[in-house]
């Protein structure tokens, strides 16, 4: 797991998947919150902008895929951030990967059970969700 | 009783006492009220020591109950929420937790906030006042949603200014009917759940078969329809008060 905060989006099949990883110590640092929240939604910004000018762009739909063990508010403020500005592009988001012993916490603040919010199991499977939606 | 109430502190009272009271009260529907084995013949008769037993015993009756009402919520809300939450997460097909469900439900079914942005946003702003001022991420064991506003109140109550002290006074009154909502909507429903295994027994005729005291049909139907009624009925209106304590907790961190 890197020790280090790493945000990188791609384009797969139309859609923006971007990929997140962090060490605990980022989860602790004071700001980590806006920190996290700026390189998302700069990379997520930056992809859409690109796809859109390549006529690439299937939908403003996202997939987030953490790589970290651990997560706490920071990570969930950060997709909150995400969710306002994908869904302000008429898409949805799916999250993969999410630290399993940290779920409850997510879902208990109700992020998942908004409107336009989604876990999934794998990023193939998240792909597919929006590809056939 | 004003002593009583001042050294216990009305939370005790209400929260712990009054339903520890009432559950205590059920054993009646079971037990012919005797203490001379407990206690010997000359005490039995002693109303200040049989009374001073009684209230220490429903005092812990209560805390046990609260233990469980507690628990029991945050099990209940924590299923609710997975439930809810659109997770692709292959399930297996047979599970104990299933067949739990019905039992969670009907013991600690809430209505829960009706969840939009701005009640996230609001949690998330809770969630990230504790991180801040705990210093702390990642608990993940942290009571229920209530228990967990009284804590982020606790945390604050020295940093808010003077015009949040009332919002701070009301959200902890506020907090204490919920409390006591909740555990007296538990009582009730154990209450109606004996009176309903007492009419099984009084169908098959076991009553004097075992010895049980004469309790009217009647008395016992009541307390099976009045106690489901109140249970829900508390369960309703505990709701209306996580909103506001949510809300008025919330109006703390702006």
């Amino acid at each position: 797991m890197p020790e280090r905060l790493t945000v990188k989006a791609e384009i797969t099949q139309g859609i923006v998947v971007a990929t997140v990883g962090y060490g605990l110590e980022q989860m602790l640092q004071e700001g980590a919150a806006k920190e996290l929240s700026r390189r998302l939604l700069e990379e997520y910004q930056r992809q859409m902008d690109e796809a859109k000018k390549a006529g690439t762009a299937r939908t403003g739909s996202c997939v987030v895929v953490i790589k970290a063990e651990t997560a706490g508010s920071p990570l969930v403020r950060a997709l909150f951030e995400l969710y306002k500005a994908v869904t302000a592009e008429g898409g949805q988001v799916i999250c993969v990967g999410y630290p399993s012993d940290y779920i409850d916490s997510l879902t208990e603040l109700g992020l998942p059970s908004l409107h336009g919010f989604s876990l999934a199991a794998s990023q193939e499977a998240a792909i597919k969700t929006l590809v056939s939606a | 009783m004003k002593d009583l109430i001042d050294k216990f502190g009305l939370n005790e009272v209400l929260a712990y006492l009054c339903p520890g009271v009432f559950l205590l009260g059920s054993l009646a529907l079971w037990l012919r009220p005797d203490f001379a084995p407990l206690v010997g013949d000359k005490l039995a008769t002693n109303a200040v020591v049989v009374g001073t037993l009684l209230l220490v015993a429903a005092y812990a009756v209560g805390l046990m109950g609260a233990a469980w009402s507690g628990q029991g919520a945050r099990a209940y809300l924590r299923r609710a929420a997975r439930k809810a939450c659109k997770a692709s997460v292959p399930k297996a097909k047979f599970s104990l937790r299933a067949l739990l469900w019905p039992l969670l439900w009907s013991f600690h079914w809430i209505p829960s906030p009706c969840v939009n942005r701005s009640v996230v946003d609001g949690q998330l702003r809770i969630a990230e006042g504790l991180a801040t001022f705990g210093g702390l991420q990642g608990l993940t064991r942290l009571e229920n949603p209530w228990d967990r506003l009284a804590i982020f109140r606790t945390i604050v109550c020295g940093r808010v200014a003077s015009r949040g002290l009332p919002i701070l006074a009301e959200a902890e009154a506020v907090h204490r009917r919920l409390l006591f909502a909740l555990n007296m909507a538990l009582v009730f429903l154990l209450i109606a759940l004996q009176a309903l295994v007492r009419l099984v027994f009084y169908t098959l005729s076991w009553v004097h078969l075992l010895g049980l005291p004469d309790v009217p049909i009647g008395v016992l139907w009541v307390l099976v329809v009045l106690g489901i009624a109140a249970s829900f009925g508390l369960r309703y209106v505990a709701a209306r008060w996580w909103e506001q304590e949510l809300l008025l907790t919330c109006s703390l961190t702006r």
